[in-house]
């Protein structure tokens, strides 16, 4: 990442949960400029479904206080060796009644993927959810062609709970929609047999 | 059939005495009467006046995310008025615990019953519907119909904090109640609140 990226921006580093070569810190609002350049970069946007141009203001509006608990907690990723954000990830639509809520990720500098990374972080992510948070079932959906990201909900225990025929309209044609659940029991089950 | 021109209360939960409404902003004048009144802020351990416009405030605050209070009007079913507020004045969702607030505002509705039965139908709530592991309710040692409340219901003293609250002039104790959802599913069966 070179220095005009950076929007002359020092990037500060806070980790708040620290994985072998990834860790999860808070969101900054001095890093929009990054989200702005992931959002909408063209082959990250692809996988994270954003179909609408996302403007640093907009993403502003994140940042602002609510009166409830949030519903949303979001994470940057920092690749550790480099020193860098590499992405974001969290928690979205959590209902704390039912006590679930559902995962998102995505890796919005292209040059890292492919290196488990999404793995590690969606690992420190469901831990998280369920050693701190206490949730009772975190859902993930995917579309179809995101090979990649079921097949990590797969390696990950997420059991496919149903398939919605045809359900997102992606580069011109609608693609089904791979909705996967997994339970704590099952994930601290699979932590023990480890 | 009700005159639906003049709608006077929302109810949610229904009691056999008593129901639980939403609040209602015409009534602030009234809420205020409550917290102000010398015999019920004794108990309540309210030093401070309290003016309708603060209730105003408070219900005019926009209510993003599931909210960390939650409070109800009591309503009077046979007299057909409200006499009192129960809820809870704070939740933690990730411990899945409560901690019940209840005042029956109006002195000459003391002494009936009502504090019990709201009390049963705050937990039934609690547990049957937001899913709260653990609800906890204190007060202090002068408020001797609360703790009794407490007792009846099978509630246990879980801490007591000694000259924790300066009550005319001398400090007296506090308590802490506390109870399980598991104790309360076994408890629930021997009351008549519905």
């Amino acid at each position: 990442m070179n220095k005009e990226e950076n929007n002359n921006k020092e990037l500060v580093y806070v980790p708040f949960i620290e994985g072998e070569n990834v860790a999860l810190a808070p969101t900054n609002i001095d890093h929009i400029h990054l989200y702005a350049k992931w959002n909408n970069n063209p082959k990250a946007r692809h996988y994270a479904r954003n179909m609408i141009p996302h403007t640093k203001e907009n993403l502003k509006k994140w940042f602002e206080p609510r009166a409830g608990l949030t519903e949303h907690v979001g994470f940057e990723i920092w690749h550790k060796k480099d020193k860098v954000p590499i992405g974001t990830c969290g928690f979205g639509r959590i209902n704390w009644i039912d006590r679930n809520a559902n995962i998102y990720m995505s890796i919005g500098e292209p040059e890292y993927w492919n290196k488990n990374l999404g793995t590690e972080a969606s690992r420190l992510l469901i831990d998280y959810g369920f050693k701190e948070l206490n949730f009772f079932k975190i859902f993930a959906g995917v579309f179809e062609p995101n090979i990649r990201s079921w097949s990590v909900a797969e390696k990950d225990g997420f059991v496919l709970e149903g398939v919605e025929e045809k359900a997102i309209y992606i580069d011109g044609e609608y693609v089904d929609a791979r909705r996967y659940g997994l339970f704590k029991e099952d994930w601290l089950k699979r932590q023990e047999e480890k | 059939m009700e005159n639906l021109s003049e709608v006077k209360n929302y109810p949610f939960i229904q009691g056999k005495n008593l129901s639980l409404c939403a609040v209602n902003i015409d009534n602030i004048k009234l809420y205020a009467s409550w917290d102000n009144n010398p015999e019920a802020r004794k108990y309540a351990r309210i030093l401070f006046p309290k003016t309708p416009e603060e209730y105003k405030k408070y219900m005019e605050k926009s209510q993003e995310g599931v909210p960390r209070e939650i409070g109800f009007e009591l309503w009077h079913n046979e007299d057909k008025k409200p006499i009192g507020f129960v809820g809870f004045n704070f939740i933690h969702w990730p411990n899945r615990m409560g901690n019940i607030g209840l005042i029956i505002g109006e002195p000459a509705y003391w002494k009936k019953n009502l504090g019990f039965e709201a009390t049963c139908l705050i937990l039934e709530y609690a547990f049957n519907e937001l899913n709260l592991n653990k609800v906890n309710a204190d007060m202090y040692d002068v408020n001797v119909a609360s703790w009794k409340i407490c007792e009846k219901i099978g509630m246990k003293r879980e801490v007591t904090l000694e000259k924790h609250v300066y009550v005319k002039g001398k400090y007296t104790n506090a308590y802490e109640y506390r109870i399980f959802k598991e104790e309360w599913d076994e408890l629930r069966k021997k009351f008549d609140f519905k």
